[in-house]
């Protein structure tokens, strides 16, 4: 069962996050949708704001050099301090792992890497698990049909390179507006395959 | 404030716009209007309109403004110059200044500001047209377009006005009754406790008049209520099973 939520609904289903307790109730916190199934549930935003988690893959651009690492802007309020090596320039592209973050929610990266000459694009957040699928199926598919390399990061920036860029950005947007449509992944197969004929 | 020329109530107790006297002006909602903003509102409450942007959670300028332990709430309520019978000069003024202290003081409430820790929270709400309850109105849409930005929040702020006319009680005053009625009462709800996070008076009553006024406006803040709800519902449909 899917319903949309606002902020102050009451929730009988056991939901985890996105919401708070109150003298022994749940209500939800944010205005998104509800995702019911035999007593357990959980609540998928509307729109949100990335916050990071450890294990994330991200893409940042870098703000500043600083000696033995830089910071990096990744679509969060405070950039993020990524200690390496490697010679960054300002505003280079760079794909990376969160490592830990704070009390603050300020994030350390590493494992970086440094993304060639691409195509930058930046969605929301909250439809990123949407854009990499189940095991990772809609963002295999795209790949695969279009030629292009695209990677993803949680932080809803998304960098493609070579390849058809266009049908890539093309089949993102209908990600994007018809996040709560089911069997999505057919549907830009059929959109990705009708335009290829 | 008191005009005794002026009959604000007519013999069957209908008043000046033809409404009871527990009767709300007609209002309008719509979530999501804004594209540039993280989340907005449009609302038109009887004779006002009122279009209010929420950006953020974003960087806090000035930087030593920041609060490490939360967000920081800023909340703008702008008379437009063209809003009211005679232009309003543009920018602050100590009225304005108050309402925007006031309605960031309700919101706060509710807002989980220390989800965001470091940064800041703009609300921005633009009154275009202004016919008596503005800040009612304004923080009614405020809190809408805070939900619509994905922030979470306990419950929405409800707000809704009560005054006194002709010696009666009435619900959400219009300008007229606003300017010579006797008393004008706006108060701020959260619906779903019914806790009362901003309460104003002007005028004065007796204190079973402000009893019974305080009961007039949470029954006018309900009504309100559903109708925001409606609002942010009908912005998405849920398509499957």
């Amino acid at each position: 069962m899917k319903k949309i939520v606002i902020p102050g609904e009451e929730i009988k289903s056991r939901v985890r996050e996105h919401t708070y307790e109150d003298k022994g109730k749940t209500y939800s916190a944010v205005y998104g949708v509800l995702i019911e199934n035999e007593g357990k549930g959980k609540i998928v935003p509307l729109k949100g704001h990335y916050l990071p988690r450890k294990g994330d893959t991200i893409i940042g651009i870098v703000e500043d050099v600083k000696y033995g690492g830089c910071m990096v802007d990744i679509n969060t309020a405070e950039s993020a301090y990524l200690h390496t090596e490697r010679p960054y320039k300002e505003a280079d592209v760079l794909v990376a792992e969160v490592m830990d973050i704070n009390e603050l929610k300020e994030a350390k990266l590493s494992r970086d890497r440094k993304l060639p000459k691409g195509t930058l694009l930046e969605v929301d957040s909250v439809k990123v698990p949407r854009i990499i699928g189940k095991n990772n199926s809609m963002i295999n598919m795209i790949q695969e049909l279009t030629g292009s390399e695209v990677i993803v990061g949680r932080n809803g920036r998304i960098w493609i390179h070579g390849g058809d860029i266009t049908k890539v950005m093309d089949a993102i947007n209908t990600i994007i507006e018809k996040t709560h449509v089911s069997g999505l992944t057919e549907k830009i197969k059929k959109q990705l395959e009708g335009e290829s004929e | 404030m008191k005009n005794p020329d002026i009959k604000l109530l007519d013999n069957k107790g209908k008043r000046l716009d033809g409404r009871g006297l527990k009767e709300l002006r007609p209002i309008t909602i719509k979530a999501g209007v804004l594209d540039r903003a993280d989340g907005s509102c449009y609302l038109e409450w009887g004779g006002n309109k009122i279009i209010a942007g929420v950006y953020g959670p974003r960087e806090v300028i000035p930087k030593h403004l920041a609060d490490p332990l939360k967000a920081r709430l800023v909340y703008r309520y702008n008379l437009a110059p063209f809003s009211v019978d005679e232009r309003a000069r543009p920018g602050p003024s100590r009225r304005s200044i108050e309402i925007s202290k006031v309605s960031r003081e309700a919101l706060e409430k509710t807002v989980m500001l220390e989800e965001f820790p470091k940064t800041q929270i703009d609300v921005y709400v633009e009154v275009l047209e202004a016919e008596a309850g503005t800040r009612c109105a304004a923080l009614t849409a405020a809190s809408v377009a805070l939900a619509d930005a994905g922030i979470p929040m306990k419950d929405l702020v409800t707000a809704c006005a009560a005054g006194k006319i002709g010696g009666k009680i009435a619900l959400d005053l219009a300008k007229e009754e606003d300017n010579y009625g006797e008393a004008d009462f706006p108060i701020a709800i959260l619906p779903r406790t019914r806790e009362v996070v901003l309460m104003q008076m002007d005028g004065n009553f007796t204190r079973e008049e402000l009893d019974e006024a305080l009961e007039t406006a949470i029954s006018g803040a309900m009504q309100v209520y559903e109708l925001q709800k409606k609002a942010l519902k009908e912005k998405y449909s849920v398509e499957g099973e």
